[in-house]
């Protein structure tokens, strides 16, 4: 097994971490913290896939656009890196968006338990209530 | 077998997959960072792929982000602002967060401006200066009386003006960008070079400033600090 794929196997035992957390967890708190531990290790596989060419940061030094091809194959692809940069900023704000939707639902029922807060309003800790 | 080991497994086969994928050539690279250093024209050839090759990408990106910190202040607008906010108030830590925070604005300028140059950009100069903004918001919300819920809200309004003028502008000067109409390009390496990106650099800083501040605002104003 070579080291690239030593380090991929470690990073996917995070992912799955992450997911098995979102599907077994009852309460909604931990299942959006799984998701963010899901995402963290997703953005580390592209980190991990942009450096298997080369690990040198793909910013050019010197005042001419023209690269030696034999020079760039020691750069990290830029690709994945400016693929994945997306998805940081759109995964904190979605954390933010959900963090918060959950506090609202824990302001009705503060277990935040999936299985309660499935079940229709007339069963629930508030029936009768507006 | 029960539907929640079936989950796990699902979960197992999902995640384990991309081990059994072969992995493309590596020899393809060389090439490519030849072809995206003449295509974009700058040196940090992530901002290049981001702001050049990939623009149509990071407007719906910019998009989503405005419309996440749109949904925290509809969302919290509901709600019931603290009536006060138990602050710090260990001076080591007041000097220490106002000392972070001069730090932290002098870095997000820079990283906007020279985010094509060298490591930086709009989303990370845009988090620097959101850090800054929220360090400092936590300095003041532990000194002296709140500042009045009209004060607060006209001040919020007038922030999410700025934000949502910064992303039309982003959106206008993208579709410029890839309808082709590009600024002269100037000497590569230089600080006005590369068409559009330094400017939707700096426009994306500003959202992304702007933006967190105001999601950091919301949740200390409406959930305290501790």
């Amino acid at each position: 097994m070579t080291a690239f794929r030593l380090l991929e196997l470690l990073v996917l035992i995070a992912v799955l971490a992450g997911l098995v957390g979102l599907l077994r967890h009852r309460n909604l708190f931990l299942k959006v913290l799984a998701m963010d531990v899901t995402s963290t290790a997703v953005i580390s596989l592209f980190v991990l896939i942009a450096a298997r060419d080369g690990l040198i940061t793909p910013i050019l030094h010197g005042d001419t656009p023209v690269v030696d091809p034999q020079a760039a194959l020691a750069y990290a692809d830029p690709i994945p890196q400016a693929v994945i940069l997306t998805a940081i900023v759109i995964g904190f704000s979605v954390q933010a968006l959900l963090l918060l939707a959950t506090t609202l639902l824990a302001s009705r029922d503060p277990t935040l338990d999936v299985a309660e807060l499935d079940e229709p309003e007339a069963a629930g800790p508030r029936a009768g209530q507006p | 077998m029960s539907l929640r080991s079936l989950h796990v497994l699902a979960a197992v086969a999902v995640a384990l997959a991309p081990l059994l994928q072969a992995l493309p050539d590596t020899a393809a690279n060389g090439a490519l960072i030849t072809a995206l250093s003449e295509q974009t024209r700058v040196p940090n050839l992530v901002s290049g792929v981001l702001l050049y090759t990939r623009l149509y990408d990071t407007v719906a990106e910019v998009v989503v982000f405005t419309l996440a910190s749109m949904g925290v202040v509809w969302m919290l607008s509901g709600e019931h602002p603290q009536a006060r906010i138990h602050g710090l108030d260990d001076p080591a830590v007041l000097v220490l967060c106002r000392l972070g925070a001069t730090m932290a604005a002098l870095v997000a300028v820079e990283l906007a401006l020279r985010g094509h140059l060298s490591p930086g950009g709009g989303f990370a100069a845009g988090v620097a200066g959101g850090t800054a903004l929220a360090l400092l918001l936590i300095v003041q919300s532990g000194h002296g009386p709140l500042p009045s819920e009209e004060a607060t809200h006209r001040n919020l309004e007038r922030t999410e003006l700025i934000e949502k003028l910064a992303v039309l502008l982003f959106i206008v000067l993208a579709f410029l960008s890839l309808e082709g109409l590009n600024l002269p390009r100037g000497n590569f390496g230089a600080l006005e070079s590369g068409g559009w990106i330094p400017i939707l650099n700096a426009l994306m800083a500003v959202k992304v400033t702007l933006g967190s501040w105001t999601m950091v605002q919301m949740f200390i104003r409406y959930r305290g600090l501790l």
